[in-house]
C-alpha cells in the first residue's frame, strides 16, 4: 500500500522539523564557541562568515592557557567513566546471572525480594547520599581521587544495570546452558560462550547507559572532588562561576564532551541493532 | 557407549514434599534403545535431565558404566542429548553449532581444526543438512533444526556415552515425524548408538525401541519389550496408555454359573466366559478396540447389545463410538457402510484378547503370563 503524497510531504516536512528540533542546540553550541563576547551578547547571530566572523579564541584558551585543567579533566572523566561503566557490567552482569538462574534465600528474602531492593537504591535521589558519602569519603582519604569517583559511579549505576540485565538473562532460555553443559562445558563457559554473546544487546545498552551517567554526572564530582579528580561537567559549571560566563570556552568544552559518548553510542551500535531474534526454540 | 544405571531416583523441585520422580529404577544396556513412555508430568523429561546432570539427583545413584556419575557434572559425563525445544545456539551458525561438542575443553581428546571441519561436514551430509551448514538457527525450518539437534548429538568424539532423546519429533508434522521415526532407528542401528528416549506418542516408542519403560506421576508402571507392552499390560494404566483408540473398562461382576462363569455388565445379559477367570467378583473388563466384534446380527455366543453413537472415518478403518447401558465403548473396525448412527449392534470380544483389572488397585488379576490377553 502507498501512502499518498499528501501524507508522504507531511511526513518529511515533520521529519526536517524534528531533526532541526534536535541537532540546533548541537549546532548553536558549535557557533557559539567560535563567538568573540561581544558576538554572544550581541543578539542572535546564526551564520558564521555572514552574521559574525568567527575567531578561534575559545579554543586557543583550551588548548593553550586552559590547557592543564582541560586536559586533565578531560583525562579524569574518560578514566573514571570507562573503568566505573566496565566495572558495572561485570559487577551487574554477575549480579543479574545470579539472580535470573538461581533461587536464593537470606532471612526469608528470596530472589526478587534482592532484585527489588537492589533497585530501590536507584530510587533514592543521590543528593540524599551525598554528605554521608563525603564524610565517609574524608575518613577513608577518597576525596578527590579517581579511585573514590570509581567506587562512586559504579554503585549508583550497579541498580538499574543489575535490573535491566536480569530482565534480559531470564530471556535467555536456560535450556541452552543445559545443551551446552551436555556439550562439555563448564559453568563458567557456558557463560562466556553461550549467554553473553546472546546478552550482548543488553551489555552494550547497560555499558552505553553506565557511560552517560557517569560521564554526564555532575552533582557528586562537584562535592567530592576538588582539583586533582575534577571532571569536564564541574570544568564546564566552573567557566561559569569565575568573573563572567565564558560562553565560547564553555561551549567549546560542551563540544568536547560531546564526542566520547557518541564515539560510545557508535561502538556499540553494532551490538545494539542486532536485536532478539533468537532461533533457538521450537516457537 | 556404555551401560546406564539409574538407582532409586528421586528428584523434587525446590525442595517441594511431591517427588516428580519417585525412586525411580531404570536401566539402559550397551547399544540398547530404551524408550520412556508417559503423559505429560510423568517424570519423563526430569529422569531424562538427572541422568544428563543438567538436574541433581536429589536422592538415589546414577551409574554410567559402573562408575558412580551421581555428583559429577554434565560436562564430564560424557553424555549427548538431543532437547525438546532443540536448543540450537541461535548466535552460531549450523556449522559452529555442530563444531561446538567437538571443541569442548574438557573433551580428553583434542581435535584439530581439519579434523573436527571433516566431522561436521560427515554429519551434516547424513542428516542432509550439508548446504545449510552457514545458515544461522533462525533461517532453518523446524525439521532442519531437528536434524542440526541431532546432529549434533551425534557429532560427539570420542562418542558420547548414551544419547538422550527428548521428544525430538514431537514437534514436527505427521509426515515429517514418520520419516524421522524411521532415520532414527536406521541411525541406531548403524551407529550403534545406546539411546534412551521420551516420548508421550506409545506409536514412536513400539517403533523404535527395543524396550519401553511406562511412567505415571514418577513411578515406573511397567517395563518391557514393545511387544510385551502392549500385550500383557500389568495395570490399567499401562494398558490405556499403550493403544489408539484406548483400551474399553467395563466394570462388571463375574459369577460363577454351574459348570462356566459369566461376566455381569449392568442390565445386559450375562456374557458367558470362554475360559476360567482367576477368581470371581467385581473386576474391570478391560478389552481393546480392534478385538470387539461387531454385527448387526445376534452372534451364537452370548454378546452385548449397544446402540451406535459415532461413527469417525479413519480412511481403511473406523472407530465405532457404541452406547452399551450408558457405557461408552470404542470398536474399531473395517470401513463398513452398512452401519449408521442409531443402529441397534452386537458386540462379542474376542475371548483371548480380554484382561481383567481388580477395580480397586487397578491391577491385572488375570493371565499375569499373558495366557488370557495375549493379543
Amino acid at each position: 500500500m502507498k501512502d499518498s503524497k499528501k501524507v508522504r510531504v507531511l511526513r518529511n516536512i515533520l521529519i526536517v522539523l524534528w531533526i532541526i528540533g534536535v541537532t540546533f542546540p548541537i549546532y548553536w553550541t558549535l557557533i557559539t564557541s567560535f563567538k568573540s563576547q561581544v558576538d554572544i551578547y550581541g543578539g542572535p547571530y546564526y551564520f558564521p562568515g555572514i552574521d559574525f566572523t568567527p575567531n578561534l579564541s575559545a579554543w586557543n584558551f583550551l588548548f593553550t592557557t586552559g590547557s592543564q585543567s582541560f586536559l586533565l579533566s578531560l583525562k579524569n572523566s574518560l578514566i573514571i567513566s570507562l573503568i566505573s561503566s566496565i566495572l558495572v557490567l561485570v559487577i551487574g552482569s554477575m549480579a543479574a546471572y545470579g539472580l535470573s538462574r538461581y533461587q536464593y534465600n537470606y532471612f526469608g528474602k528470596n530472589s526478587e525480594d534482592l532484585a527489588a531492593t537492589i533497585l530501590s537504591q536507584r530510587m533514592m535521589p543521590p543528593i540524599v547520599a551525598v554528605i554521608a558519602l563525603f564524610i565517609m569519603f574524608s575518613i577513608i582519604n577518597l576525596l578527590d581521587s579517581k579511585v573514590g569517583m570509581i567506587i562512586v559511579y559504579t554503585w549508583m549505576n550497579l541498580p538499574i544495570t543489575v535490573y535491566l540485565l536480569k530482565d534480559f538473562f531470564a530471556g535467555i532460555p536456560q535450556e541452552l546452558e543445559h545443551a551446552a553443559a551436555v556439550d562439555g562445558y563448564s559453568k563458567f563457559d557456558q557463560i562466556r560462550k553461550i549467554v553473553l554473546p546472546l546478552a550482548a544487546p543488553g551489555l552494550a545498552t547497560c555499558f552505553t547507559l553506565a557511560f552517560n551517567f557517569a560521564w554526564n554526572e555532575f552533582l557528586f564530582a562537584l562535592i567530592l572532588t576538588f582539583q586533582k579528580s575534577q571532571t569536564i561537567p564541574v570544568l564546564i559549571s566552573s567557566m561559569n562561576a569565575q568573573m563572567k560566563p565564558e560562553w565560547s570556552i564553555i561551549s567549546a568544552l560542551g563540544i568536547v564532551a560531546i564526542i566520547p559518548p557518541t564515539f560510545i553510542a557508535i561502538a556499540m551500535d553494532k551490538y545494539l541493532v542486532q536485536g532478539l531474534s533468537f532461533g533457538s526454540a521450537t516457537k | 557407549m556404555a551401560h546406564i544405571v539409574l538407582k532409586n531416583a528421586t528428584k523434587r523441585y525446590n525442595g517441594s514434599k511431591i517427588a516428580a520422580v519417585d525412586h525411580l529404577s531404570i536401566e539402559c544396556k550397551d547399544k540398547e534403545f530404551l524408550a520412556i513412555l508417559g503423559p505429560s508430568g510423568a517424570g519423563k523429561t526430569s529422569t531424562l535431565k538427572m541422568i544428563a546432570g543438567v538436574e541433581e539427583i536429589s536422592e538415589g545413584k546414577l551409574y554410567i558404566d559402573d562408575k558412580d556419575m551421581t555428583n559429577v557434572p554434565s560436562q564430564n559425563r560424557n553424555v549427548s542429548m538431543v532437547f525438546e525445544s532443540y536448543a540450537l545456539y541461535p548466535h552460531l551458525t549450523v556449522r559452529e553449532n555442530l563444531a561446538f561438542p567437538l571443541k569442548a575443553p574438557t573433551r580428553i581428546q583434542k581435535l584439530t581444526k581439519m579434523e573436527i571441519d571433516a566431522k561436521v561436514e560427515e554429519w551434516a551430509t547424513i542428516v542432509g543438512l550439508n548446504k545449510l551448514l552457514d545458515r544461522k538457527p533462525s533461517q532453518l525450518s523446524g525439521g532442519q533444526r531437528q536434524r542440526v539437534s541431532l546432529a549434533r548429538a551425534l557429532v560427539r568424539s570420542p562418542e558420547p556415552n548414551v544419547i538422550l532423546m527428548d521428544e525430538p519429533i514431537a514437534h514436527l508434522d505427521a509426515k515429517l515425524r514418520n520419516s524421522m521415526r524411521a532415520e532414527l532407528k536406521r541411525l541406531h542401528q548403524d551407529v550403534g548408538a545406546t539411546i534412551i528416549y521420551v516420548t508421550h506418542d506409545y506409536v514412536e516408542a513400539m517403533a523404535m525401541a527395543d524396550r519401553i519403560v511406562v511412567l505415571n506421576n514418577g513411578n515406573m508402571m511397567q517395563q518391557g519389550t514393545p511387544k510385551d507392552i502392549y500385550e500383557n499390560p500389568l495395570n490399567e494404566f499401562v494398558a490405556s496408555t499403550v493403544g489408539e483408540p484406548p483400551m474399553n473398562f467395563l466394570r462388571g461382576e463375574i459369577e460363577k454359573n454351574k459348570n462356566h462363569y459369566d461376566f455381569i455388565f449392568k442390565d445386559q445379559l450375562p456374557l458367558k466366559l470362554e475360559f476360567i477367570p482367576e477368581k470371581p467378583g467385581m473386576v474391570d473388563l478391560g478389552i481393546r478396540p480392534s478385538e470387539i466384534q461387531v454385527s448387526h446380527q445376534k452372534p451364537e455366543q452370548s454378546s452385548f447389545i449397544g446402540y451406535v453413537e459415532n461413527i469417525l472415518p479413519t480412511g481403511a478403518k473406523q472407530i465405532m463410538e457404541v452406547n452399551v447401558s450408558n457405557t461408552m465403548v470404542l470398536v474399531k473396525t473395517e470401513r463398513d457402510y452398512t452401519y449408521h448412527k442409531g443402529d441397534m449392534v452386537h458386540l462379542l470380544p474376542a475371548f483371548e484378547k480380554i484382561c481383567f483389572f481388580d477395580p480397586m488397585n487397578k491391577k491385572r488379576t488375570s493371565g499375569k503370563d499373558g495366557e488370557n490377553c495375549n493379543g
